[in-house]
């Protein structure tokens, strides 16, 4: 319950606490006088959130601001400055997914590799993993393991989640990112054998991810027949594109 | 500690200081600067330039309201940088789940930030006060352009009340009297759906 009609007197002394512009003695006096009255206490978290939309607005008004003038650089062909860029560390799983790429793309091209295997090299990216909630107790060691997926550290995820599978053989989060993590670390043999169990399991979360990589492997594989197969029963955004492109093999 | 490391921290504590002040110069060169490597972060992950402002935007201001809440602990000279685009690429991750899985996870982030992890947790408190400040939002949004240029010199331009009375041709006593009739009427709109 606020006290909506503020005198100036007493909405600028409110003002004058939240600032911190108050002497000590009045603060210590006036935060006394929040513990006794709920409508002043009230009243001051109200006056403290009006002023964070005043903020708020302001702020991602700026910040709009800034963008055209990004916008008018990049036109005007000036260089933007990359050298943040350059400095800031990429995730350890970026790093390794850009290389593994680039020297896939690298040596497909120079081998002239068949048209199914680029098309792979193209399209393939490691799943990034989910957002791990730390405050759920019920998953803790799963998410766990996502946070060493996260920074890269594939062995140290697997060791733990393989833990988790010896209880839970058949549950699809684990057997998918079991498999990520050996994509990311180049087993895509072994890790098609757990990638298969999820595709096969009609209750999972991730059946637009397991068949769309399913369906890449298979396409490196040259079994194109198969590729299509899983593809087409994914509405990854990237399916239909990649079955469009097979269309011309 | 070596000089090296002093002169990162300060580096890192100028910043820190110019987005608590709403220091238009700094936050703008933050802003350009970090803009180019999400952008690519989304154009090479199904996005497009729109999402790339939208979601680069929602990083920024998760930045600026973690440095008011002190959730955020700047560390070292990338942290900041590494805070921004951790944000935006778990908000970018999370959207493109939320549309095959249909869930919502918008509001569970791990920010790994290097040297520490900071965790924004979402409970129902936060929720009523996420309600509340939404209605000050488009309640202040409301306002007419008078109210609205005037409180925004004093609470986010943080200029003095006889600053904004020069510019405004005012004395200061109008100019606090018209302060304080803008934010009673900035109350009346927010606490009127209540």
């Amino acid at each position: 319950m606020i006290k909506k009609n503020l005198s100036q007197e007493e909405f600028e002394r409110i003002e004058r606490y939240l600032r911190s512009e108050m002497p000590e003695s009045e603060h210590i006096a006036f935060e006394k006088s929040l513990a006794d009255d709920k409508v002043l206490s009230d009243t001051v978290d109200q006056l403290r959130i009006e002023i964070s939309a005043i903020e708020e607005v302001s702020f991602r008004a700026s910040l709009n601001d800034f963008h055209s003038t990004l916008d008018e650089q990049s036109e005007d062909g000036k260089i933007i400055d990359f050298q943040q860029v350059q400095k800031t560390r990429f995730p350890r799983w970026a790093i390794a997914a850009s290389v593994a790429f680039l020297i896939g793309l690298g040596i497909y091209f120079s081998q002239q590799a068949p048209k199914h295997e680029q098309l792979f090299a193209e399209h393939f990216s490691p799943d990034p993993g989910l957002s791990t909630p730390m405050s759920s107790t019920d998953n803790y060691e799963f998410y766990r393991g996502m946070v060493d997926y996260k920074q890269g550290k594939y062995e140290e995820a697997l060791t733990r989640w393989n833990e988790l599978l010896k209880t839970k053989p058949s549950n699809d989060s684990l057997n998918y990112f079991i498999g990520m993590s050996m994509v990311n670390q180049d087993r895509m043999d072994e890790a098609i054998l757990y990638l298969d169990k999820v595709v096969n399991n009609p209750n999972t979360a991730f059946t637009d991810e397991s068949n769309f990589y399913m369906g890449l492997f298979k396409l490196k594989q040259g079994d194109i027949e198969s590729a299509r197969k899983y593809l087409k029963n994914s509405n990854h955004s990237e399916s239909s594109v990649i079955l469009r492109k097979l269309k011309d093999l | 500690m070596p000089t090296s490391k002093i002169i990162e921290m300060d580096k890192q504590s100028v910043i820190v200081n110019a987005l608590l002040n709403n220091n238009k110069k700094v936050i703008n060169e933050l802003y350009n600067s970090n803009f180019p490597k999400i952008k690519s972060m989304i154009l090479n992950n199904n996005g497009n330039e729109q999402d790339a402002k939208d979601i680069y935007q929602e990083a920024f201001v998760a930045l600026w309201k973690a440095v008011r809440k002190k959730s955020f602990q700047a560390r070292n000279e990338t942290a900041i940088q590494g805070y921004l685009y951790t944000i935006a690429k778990n908000k970018w991750m999370d959207h493109l789940r939320s549309a095959s899985y249909k869930k919502n996870v918008s509001y569970d982030a791990i920010v790994e930030t290097g040297y520490e992890t900071a965790v924004e947790e979402y409970s129902e408190l936060d929720e009523v006060k996420e309600n509340k400040l939404t209605k000050a939002l488009n309640a202040y949004k409301s306002l007419g352009e008078d109210c609205k240029n005037l409180l925004k010199k004093f609470y986010y331009e943080k200029k003095s009340m006889n600053e904004i009375a020069d510019e405004l041709l005012l004395d200061a006593a109008s100019t606090r009297n018209k302060k304080y009739r803008c934010m009673q009427k900035l109350r009346e709109i927010t606490t009127s759906t209540d």
